[in-house]
């Protein structure tokens, strides 16, 4: 899709279905992009559209009931779908991390911050011992500026406050040194000066250790402060992808539009904000064609309910799934 | 005082008092709300905003009588409902309704959709004769935009949205006067949100309700609020009309709030030297303003003597003798 051979990850026509009691639902329906080294790469879309399955499908982290179709994840230039459950133990991690919405769940409550991070070092064997292992834990929580490191260490998360809880994790991703973080909704449960300490700071981070980072939220105005290219996914299709300037500057996809127009902002006059009319469908025998086309003010019909849009190149870092163009 | 006594004066809260019993570490009570004067104009939507934990919620649950108040009153409508008997503020909360952040979890999963809107009437108002509960409750449904197809259906087979619908003509069914919107679109995805925020204005237009509404989003705030009071820590710090407050944030917490609002606009983020503030040392216990561990215009005597409220504009009062030094 985009010319430049900095790629780290590439995701190619990947089709992925749930089976489940009511039927085979379409979660994810030919999706591809690419993320280069070394930058931020937003993928946005409300809830259910499918960007949590597809960070997850980069880590093989899908359960039982998932079924990849077709399509293609290039790391470099290994294809992780064709990793075995062994190779990818030593994969996460090492190679590509990631950090959740809610750190309450996803550190231990039974461990100490410390042997968390220990244990990790262990597991991916990145320590000489245990004192080298503990220097290393300790280095890195004072890089994601956890104030008295050695107080930390030996407590447990209860004891730490949502914001530092999420920095642990952070620190817990980035022990080995990943080339590409995925960061899912990660600041969505903080409260928002919090969530600005964050997101700095792991841009901070993202540039110290050269890595990418794949940032997927729901929140369009994070994805604007933060990345420099983004994809809009609906209903287990990409809308429209490019440049955060170009996306942001001239929406083209009607559903960016119908997004972008109902956001509110404390910038400037208020302006009346725009719903989007209907529902989302469902994914169980979802709308053919355009999944969007049952919303869609421009739907033209005959076209948008037939046939899948193909990709369009608008601007040199921008493109647009629809048949308006 | 913070007070701002008005003519068209709905609600009046004075010196407003909510201590929780604590067990955690030395202190004996959590104060959840203390000490809030702040008036609610009829007709008006007055926002209520502050992070997680600041006592905005119970603040809303007072004013409900949810909660008991450990100091202070609440007057609503001229009466004053702090000591009032069970029966008389059952009368008076028939002009009151909440709506809740989770539609998930306020509606009740076993009742149908038409018991869930008609129980308002039946149970507080005594309405009985059933074709013209039922005609009633058409009518709400469809002012929030439900039709009849959905009148015999459960709360599992609605999205998000819809569901807020249904808490929403439950809600207004009774024609309350007053209704706290605790968090009412946090829960929603964003082109939902812009639908049931244009919902509630109409509605409050419509049958002339005056709302609070409780939030931590301040786009949302800034879009359907007139007034707005910022809390910290159980306290007011500043009160002010919508615009004024966007335009011209006085107290360095409000400030901070601002700045660290995420946009669609203007891009905020000029990273260097990302600054983490720890462990928030969220102390109550401060003689001076509780602000004062996080502020950056603080001084030394903040730490020992409590501010002062101080007028600004109009309408615009602020909790901080720092934010009115340099004009």
């Amino acid at each position: 899709m985009t010319s430049t051979n900095n790629q780290i990850l590439q995701v190619k026509d990947l089709k992925l279905n749930f089976k489940s009691y009511l039927g085979l639902a379409e979660v994810i329906n030919n999706v591809s992009f690419s993320v280069e080294a070394n930058t931020w790469f937003g993928l946005a879309g409300e809830s259910g559209c499918g960007k949590s399955v597809t960070a997850f499908s980069i880590l093989k982290l899908l359960p039982d009931s998932a079924v990849i179709e077709s399509g293609q994840i290039l790391y470099k230039d290994q294809d992780i779908l064709k990793k075995s459950e062994r190779q990818m133990l030593r994969f996460r991690g090492q190679e590509i991390s990631m950090v959740f919405q809610d750190p309450q769940t996803s550190l231990s409550p039974a461990m100490r911050i410390g042997d968390q991070l220990i244990e990790t070092l262990e597991v991916h064997r990145k320590a000489r011992g245990k004192a080298d292992a503990r220097d290393k834990a300790l280095d890195m929580l004072s890089r994601v500026k956890i104030s008295s490191p050695r107080l930390r260490f030996r407590q447990y998360p209860h004891e730490l406050s949502g914001g530092m809880k999420q920095r642990i994790a952070i620190a817990i991703a980035l022990l080995c040194q990943p080339n590409l973080l995925i960061a899912d909704e990660f600041t969505t449960n903080l409260d928002v000066t919090i969530q600005d300490e964050i997101i700095k700071l792991v841009v901070e981070l993202q540039k110290e250790f050269n890595m990418a980072v794949l940032f997927i939220t729901h929140d369009l105005a994070l994805i604007h402060e933060s990345c420099s290219r983004m994809a809009i996914m609906y209903a287990g299709q990409i809308m429209e992808i490019g440049a955060v300037e170009a996306i942001f500057k001239s929406p083209l996809n009607p559903y960016t539009k119908g997004l972008l127009a109902a956001v509110p902002v404390i910038t400037g006059k208020v302006e009346k904000l725009q719903g989007i009319g209907g529902f989302v469908p469902s994914l169980i025998n979802p709308p053919s064609g355009c999944r969007f086309n049952t919303r869609c003010p421009h739907m033209i019909k005959g076209v948008c309910d037939r046939k899948v849009p193909d990709v369009v190149k608008i601007g040199p870092d921008h493109y647009v799934y629809c048949h308006l163009f | 005082m913070g007070n701002d006594h008005m003519e068209n004066t709905l609600i009046q809260l004075k010196e407003l008092k909510k201590y929780f019993p604590s067990r955690l570490g030395k202190k004996k009570f959590t104060r959840a709300v203390d000490g809030v004067d702040l008036s609610i104009r009829e007709g008006e939507v007055l926002g209520l905003v502050g992070e997680s934990g600041c006592g905005k919620t119970t603040l809303g649950n007072l004013i409900l009588g949810l909660h008991t108040l450990t100091e202070g009153d609440i007057v609503f409508e001229g009466r004053s409902i702090a000591g009032m008997k069970p029966r008389t503020l059952k009368e008076v909360r028939k002009n009151m309704n909440v709506i809740f952040q989770d539609p998930f979890s306020s509606l009740n999963p076993r009742m149908t959709i038409v018991d869930i809107v008609k129980e308002p009437l039946v149970e507080i108002s005594g309405r009985s004769v059933k074709k013209d509960v039922l005609a009633e409750v058409m009518e709400n449904m469809n002012s929030v935009g439900l039709s009849e197809e959905h009148l015999f259906r459960y709360p599992h087979e609605f999205s998000g949205g819809q569901r807020q619908r249904i808490a929403i003509a439950r809600a207004i069914i009774n024609r309350p006067g007053f209704i706290v919107l605790d968090e009412p679109t946090s829960g929603l995805d964003v082109s939902v949100q812009a639908q049931i925020l244009n919902l509630l204005i109409r509605l409050k237009k419509k049958f002339n309700i005056t709302y609070l509404f409780i939030s931590h989003n301040m786009g949302v705030v800034k879009y359907i609020c007139d007034r707005v009071a910022v809390m910290y820590l159980g306290q007011i710090v500043e009160v002010a009309r919508s615009e004024d407050l966007f335009e011209g944030p006085r107290h360095p917490y409000t400030k901070k709030l601002m700045a660290a609002v995420p946009d669609i606009r203007e891009k905020k983020i000029k990273v260097a030297g990302a600054q983490v503030s720890d462990e928030i040392e969220e102390d109550q216990d401060i003689e001076g303003c509780r602000f004062y561990p996080r502020c950056q215009h603080r001084r030394e005597e903040c730490l020992y003597y409590p501010p002062r409220w101080h007028t600004i504009g109009a309408e615009h009062r602020v909790f901080c003798d720092r934010a009115v030094e340099d004009s």
